[in-house]
C-alpha cells in the first residue's frame, strides 16, 4: 500500500489536469504556447544554423526532436475539455497557431533530411512567423 | 617529477571527469530557464562535493579500506543497509541515465534512433569495465573528457555581455515569469547533479583500487581541490551558453540537441564535432563510474572480495553486479523513456537521499580509528555539519517540491 502511494505521488507530475474554469483554460493555453514557441525557435535557429554551420545529422536530429514535442504539447492541449464559450475561443485562436508551427516545423525536418538548404532557409522565416504569432498570443493571455 | 606528473594527471582527470549526463542537463535547462540566476547553486554543489570527496579519499589512503566498508562496519549493517539500497537504486537509475545519454550523442552524430544504440554502448561499457585496466580506463575517459572545454571556448566566441552574465550570477530570486518553488526545485536539482552519491563511493573505492596510502593526501587533495572546482566551471560554462542562446529566444533545454546549440552557434560544425566527443567520454566515463559503484557498494556491504585490481574470476560477486545493474539499466531505457526525463528524475531523487550518503562519511572522517590523526579540522566539521544541515533541508523539500513544480514543468 505504501509504495502504491509513493508511485502515485512521483506520477503525480506528470497527469494533465482539467480545466475547471475559463482562467485555468487560458493559463494551460499559454504554457502549450510556450512549449510550441521553444520547439518553434530551436527549428528557426537550427534552420538558419544550415550546413555551414551544423553538421547534417544534428540537423535532422534537432529538427525531429521539436517537432515531436510540438506535436506532443499539442495534442495535450487540444484534449482539454474548454469550459466555457470564452474557452472556446482561445481555443479556436491557438489551434491554428499550433497547427501552423507543426507543418513549419515539418517542412524543415523534411528538407533537412532531403538536405534541400534552400527549402531549409525559407522554412526558418516560416519558424520565425510562426514564432512572432505565438509571442502575441502569450502576451495576450499571459 | 613522477609524483608532479601523477598530481597533474590526476587534476586533468578529475577535471575532465567531473560532468556527467545529470551536470549537463541541470545546467543546460536552469540556464535555458533562469539564466545565471542559480549560479551560486553550482558553486555551493561543487564546495559540497569537494568538502565530502576530500573526506572519503582521506579516510581510503589512510585506512586503506573505501568508505562503504568503513561505514557499515562504524555504524551497523541496518544503517548501511538503508545507506546500500537508497544509494543502490539511485545508482541504477544514473546507470541508465548515462547510457541513455550516451544513445543520445550517437544519435545526434549519425541520425540513428537513439534506442538501436542502447544495447551497443551498453556492451561497451561493459567490456571496458571487464577488460580495461582501472587506471587506464579512469584516465582516458576522464582526460577526453576535457573536450568539454569547447563549451567555455563556444561562450567567449559568442560574446556575451559579461556584466550582465555576472550581475545574474550575483542575484538571488527567480525571475519575474518564474515562482520560488520552480526556482527551489531548479536549484534542488543542481545539488542534486553536483553531489550525486556514486561519486563519493567510487572516488574513494578508486583510491584503493590505485592504491593510495597516507602519503597519496597529496593526490587526493589536488585532485578534489582543484580538479572539481575545474569540473564545476565547465558546469557554469554550460549554463551560461544556455543562459546566452536559449534563455533570450524561449527555448527549453529539453532535449540534447538543444543542449548543444550553444555550441553550434558559437563554433559551427568543428565546435559541435568536439562536443560529441567529450560529451560521449564525459558520459562514458560516468557510466563506468557509476556501474562499478553499483558493485563496489553491494560488495563492500557483504564483505566480499571487490575490486579490478585483483582478476574478474576472483571477484566474480563483484562483477555479476555490476553486469546486472547495466542490464537493469539498459531495461529501463529502452521501456522507451525519455533519457533526459530519466537523467531528471535520477538528480532529483539523488538529491533526497544526500543525507544518507554525506552524514556517515562525517561520522568515519572524524574516527581516528580510520583516519588516525587525520581527523577533520575543526573548521572542515563546521562546514560539513553546515552542509549536512542543507542536504537535510534539500531532501525533505525534494519530493514536495517535485509534486507541487509538476516536476518543474
Amino acid at each position: 500500500m505504501r509504495v502504491r502511494a509513493w508511485l502515485f505521488l512521483l506520477l503525480l507530475p506528470a497527469c494533465v489536469a482539467p480545466a475547471r474554469s475559463a482562467s485555468d483554460y487560458e493559463h494551460k493555453a499559454v504554457d502549450t504556447a510556450e512549449a510550441v514557441l521553444s520547439s518553434v525557435q530551436t527549428g528557426s535557429l537550427v534552420a538558419r544554423l544550415g550546413p555551414e554551420q551544423a553538421l547534417p545529422p544534428y540537423l535532422s536530429v534537432s529538427l525531429s526532436d521539436v517537432e515531436r514535442a510540438a506535436a506532443s504539447a499539442r495534442a495535450v492541449f487540444l484534449s482539454i475539455q474548454p469550459p466555457d464559450a470564452r474557452s472556446d475561443e482561445v481555443r479556436a485562436e491557438l489551434s491554428p497557431l499550433l497547427d501552423r508551427s507543426e507543418a513549419a516545423l515539418a517542412d524543415a525536418r523534411i528538407a533537412a533530411r532531403r538536405q534541400d538548404f534552400g527549402a531549409l532557409t525559407r522554412s526558418a522565416d516560416e519558424l520565425s512567423s510562426s514564432a512572432s504569432s505565438l509571442e502575441r498570443f502569450i502576451d495576450r493571455f499571459g | 617529477m613522477k609524483k608532479f606528473f601523477e598530481i597533474f594527471l590526476g587534476i586533468l582527470t578529475a577535471f575532465g571527469g567531473f560532468v556527467d549526463i545529470g551536470d549537463l542537463v541541470a545546467n543546460a535547462e536552469t540556464g535555458a530557464r533562469f539564466g545565471m540566476g542559480l549560479a551560486w547553486v553550482v558553486v555551493i554543489g561543487v564546495i559540497g562535493i569537494v568538502l565530502y570527496a576530500e573526506m572519503s579519499g582521506r579516510v581510503a589512503a589512510i585506512s586503506g579500506r573505501p568508505v562503504f566498508d568503513v561505514i557499515r562496519e562504524r555504524l551497523g549493517a541496518r544503517i548501511a543497509l538503508i545507506d546500500l539500497v537508497a544509494s543502490l537504486l539511485i545508482n541504477v537509475l544514473t546507470v541508465a541515465a548515462e547510457i541513455g545519454g550516451l544513445a543520445l550523442v550517437i544519435q545526434l552524430a549519425t541520425d540513428l534512433n537513439y534506442l538501436l544504440w542502447v544495447p551497443l554502448t551498453a556492451a561497451a561499457v561493459w567490456i571496458v569495465i571487464w577488460k580495461v585496466r582501472f587506471s587506464v580506463m579512469e584516465k582516458v575517459f576522464g582526460i577526453t573528457g576535457l573536450l568539454l572545454v569547447v563549451t567555455a571556448v563556444a561562450l567567449w566566441r559568442l560574446d556575451p555581455d559579461w556584466g550582465r552574465l555576472l550581475s545574474d550570477a550575483a542575484s538571488v530570486g527567480p525571475p519575474a515569469t518564474e515562482n520560488w518553488a520552480t526556482y527551489l526545485f531548479f536549484a534542488v536539482a543542481l545539488i542534486g547533479a553536483a553531489m550525486t552519491p556514486y561519486e563519493v563511493f567510487f572516488f574513494s573505492s578508486g583510491a584503493v583500487e590505485e592504491h593510495w596510502t597516507r602519503r597519496d593526501l597529496m593526490v587526493n587533495r589536488a585532485n578534489v581541490y582543484l580538479g572539481f572546482p575545474l569540473g564545476g566551471l565547465l558546469s557554469l560554462a554550460i549554463m551560461a551558453g544556455a543562459a546566452v542562446v536559449l534563455e533570450p529566444r524561449g527555448i527549453d533545454a529539453d532535449h540534447l540537441s538543444q543542449m548543444a546549440l550553444p555550441v553550434a552557434v558559437g563554433l559551427g560544425r568543428i565546435g559541435l564535432a568536439i562536443l560529441y566527443v567529450g560529451m560521449f567520454a564525459a558520459i562514458f566515463s560516468a557510466a563506468l563510474e557509476t556501474s562499478l559503484s553499483a558493485g563496489y557498494t553491494v560488495a563492500q556491504f557483504y564483505g566480499w572480495q571487490w575490486g579490478k585490481y585483483v582478476r574478474p574470476r576472483e571477484a566474480s560477486r563483484f562483477h555479476l553486479v555490476v553486469l546486472l545493474s547495466i542490464v537493469v539499466a539498459v531495461g529501463l531505457v529502452l521501456t522507451t523513456i525519455d533519457p533526459i526525463k530519466l537523467t531528471e528524475y535520477s538528480i532529483v531523487l539523488s538529491a533526497a537521499a544526500l543525507p544518507l550518503t554525506y552524514f556517515p562519511i562525517l561520522v568515519v572522517a572524524n574516527d581516528p580509528s580510520y583516519v588516525g590523526e587525520s581527523t577533520n579540522s575543526r573548521l572542515t566539521n563546521a562546514v560539513g555539519f553546515v552542509y549536512l544541515v542543507l542536504l537535510l533541508v534539500v531532501s525533505i523539500a525534494t519530493i514536495p517540491l517535485m509534486i507541487w513544480t509538476r516536476a518543474g514543468a
